[in-house]
């Protein structure tokens, strides 16, 4: 059972501005999904995982160098900016 | 003569031997789309410059040396970003959205001169399976509009299904194309994880995200995911290219233990099939796979895990939803209460769960353990047998408002789990019928194989489909 301050507590991190009610909600609801989950715990599994077998594949290295031209996207990036300030992403302020 | 029923095969012999134009076969499909599409909701958007793609290729097809695909409509599922055009994953987040750059898959398909209609319907950020997690509202079934199309590439399956489209693009985390095609009378391919680059695909679950295609036949199928696969530089995880592979032998091994989970009706329809892929020649064996019914489990510890941290970075700042408040914090927080839906929110905190500290271990890290497995059940199985058979769904189209509890509706992915969460591809083929209410509803058979052998998935699939 996950309660209630958990909940809220999960919300604060994950940056999401819920109601009571939307909380109360989460909570009956991730409760009963873990209830789920928990079914993994029931499976015997190796100590330590051999690692990512599953995935099978390696790091992938490149040259360092320009892979486009300086401001080839800058203006349709700009573009989709909220708030701005000339070429720049304007922000509230956090420090005092 | 019904355009909008023709294979991309038909159509490619058609431009050919001048019996229609793509201009044509464009403006019937267009036609039906008006027609349909208010009821069905499969498409978010018609792109304006359909009939402009059409007559292009009509132009590519006349000059000659034209790719077979040239002039065939295709459907987008909205997470694959086209330059220039909005792709919003189905949430009000993203809802203005403009994408900057083709997704690879997107490039590779406009270099074959495709023409490109619109962009479908799908749960917000691919997570759902019934297209009712929308923000645009839900997508309805072809087959019976009370019901659900399956999901999260619902609208692609409805608009192929409902001949508003030839063929369709879908993205998979756990079952999101194979599902909707068994719901639509479809065939849907979920590749080998790196078989097709997801650059440009909007992410969800990043280690278990891969592109792949709906049509109504195979060979459809197969046309798509030749132009869409191969290495990508913009993508690490492409698998190099060396060449096709196939597997050797006819032998289709059924996790029985597994497969029970299916309505006892689709497991008749599945036993019947295997019996008529026995009479094609194949031989049908039964096969442990001890693992595979903690798959899903598994599958709700790492895609909410990788959900959360990749939805992050939509914080109402830089792009999308943004709502005006006092200080920063409560901008990020309540441009990601309203930018997101129910069940979205509820993956984020799910997620921000399993990998909080203390709960990693038992969560996480075991998921991982689960993976490994898999792989090695997996393994172990395709050293005896070359495909691997199960029903694709547990059951045929459900109702919308059916599945209102999260756990119900995550069920639906039961036999889609462990291929994505191993990489191995799969595929579902229409070839099985339930009845429901009076209605007769598609199901799908699903195949699965190792890594890289889509090849002999098309081939099995063929011949049980007599293609």
């Amino acid at each position: 059972m996950i309660g209630r301050d958990d909940v809220k507590k999960l919300a604060d991190l994950s940056r999401l501005a819920l109601t009571e009610e939307e909380i109360g909600k989460l909570q009956d609801e991730i409760t009963s999904i873990l209830a789920y989950i928990d079914t993994i715990q029931k499976i015997d599994l190796p100590e330590s995982p051999t690692g990512s077998a599953y995935l099978d594949i390696e790091n992938v290295m490149r040259e360092d160098g320009e892979p486009h031209e300086a401001g080839a996207h800058t203006d349709k990036l700009l573009q989709q900016l909220p708030r701005r300030e000339g070429q720049h992403l304007k922000v509230k302020k956090i420090l005092g | 003569m019904d355009l909008t029923g023709l294979s991309a095969s038909a159509l490619a012999k058609g431009y050919r031997a001048k019996e229609f134009s793509a201009l044509e076969v464009a403006r019937a499909h267009l036609r039906s789309i008006e027609q349909k599409n208010p009821e069905l909701n499969a498409y978010l958007e018609v792109f304006d410059d359909v009939e402009q793609s059409a007559k292009q290729a009509d132009d590519a097809i006349a000059k000659g040396g034209a790719h077979a695909l040239a002039g065939v409509p295709i459907a987008v599922k909205d997470n694959i970003l086209i330059e220039g055009k909005r792709v919003s994953a189905a949430s009000r987040m993203l809802e203005n959205y403009v994408a900057a750059y083709d997704a690879t898959a997107i490039a590779r398909l406009k270099a074959a001169g495709v023409v490109f209609f619109g962009r479908t319907n799908m749960d917000e950020f691919a997570m759902g399976s019934s297209t009712e997690h929308s923000a645009y509202g839900p997508a309805r079934n072809p087959h019976d509009t009370s019901r659900v199309p399956g999901g999260s590439s619902g609208g692609s399956a409805a608009a192929v299904a409902a001949q508003l489209s030839t063929v369709a693009l879908g993205s998979e985390t756990c079952g999101s194309i194979r599902q909707p095609a068994s719901l639509c009378g479809l065939v849907g391919l979920k590749p080998t994880y790196g078989a097709v680059s997801r650059s440009g695909l909007i992410a969800m679950g990043s280690s278990l995200d891969q592109i792949g295609a709906f049509g109504r036949n195979v060979t459809d199928v197969e046309s798509v995911f030749n132009v869409i696969k191969g290495h990508d530089p913009l993508d690490g995880t492409t698998l190099p290219d060396t060449g096709e592979q196939v597997v050797s032998g006819r032998k289709i091994g059924v996790p029985r233990a597994f497969v029970k989970d299916a309505n006892p009706d689709v497991q008749q329809e599945f036993e019947r099939l295997l019996e008529e892929l026995a009479a094609k020649g194949y031989e049908i064996t039964d096969i442990e796979f001890p693992s595979a019914p903690f798959g899903l489990a598994a599958y709700y510890i790492v895609m909410p895990a990788e959900v959360s941290t990749n939805l992050a970075r939509l914080d109402g700042m830089r792009y999308g939803l943004h709502r005006e408040r006092d200080t920063l914090l409560e901008e990020y927080m309540h441009s990601r209460a309203e930018g997101f839906g129910a069940e979205t929110r509820r993956r984020i905190i799910l997620g921000t769960y399993v990998l909080s500290s203390g709960y990693y271990d038992s969560y996480y890290r075991r998921a991982t353990a689960l993976r490994d497995v898999l792989s090695k059940d997996l393994a172990k199985a395709f050293a005896e047998v070359s495909f691997i058979a199960t029903p694709t769904t547990p059951g045929p189209a459900f109702k919308l408002g059916e599945k209102s509890d999260p756990v119900s509706m995550y069920l639906e992915d039961i036999f889609a789990a462990p291929a994505n969460l191993t990489g191995i591809p799969a595929i579902s083929v229409p070839k099985g019928n339930v009845v429901r209410d009076g209605k007769t509803l598609p199901v799908g058979i699903q195949f699965m194989s190792p890594k890289r052998t889509e090849a002999s998935l098309f081939k099995i699939a063929r011949d049980i489909m007599d293609e």
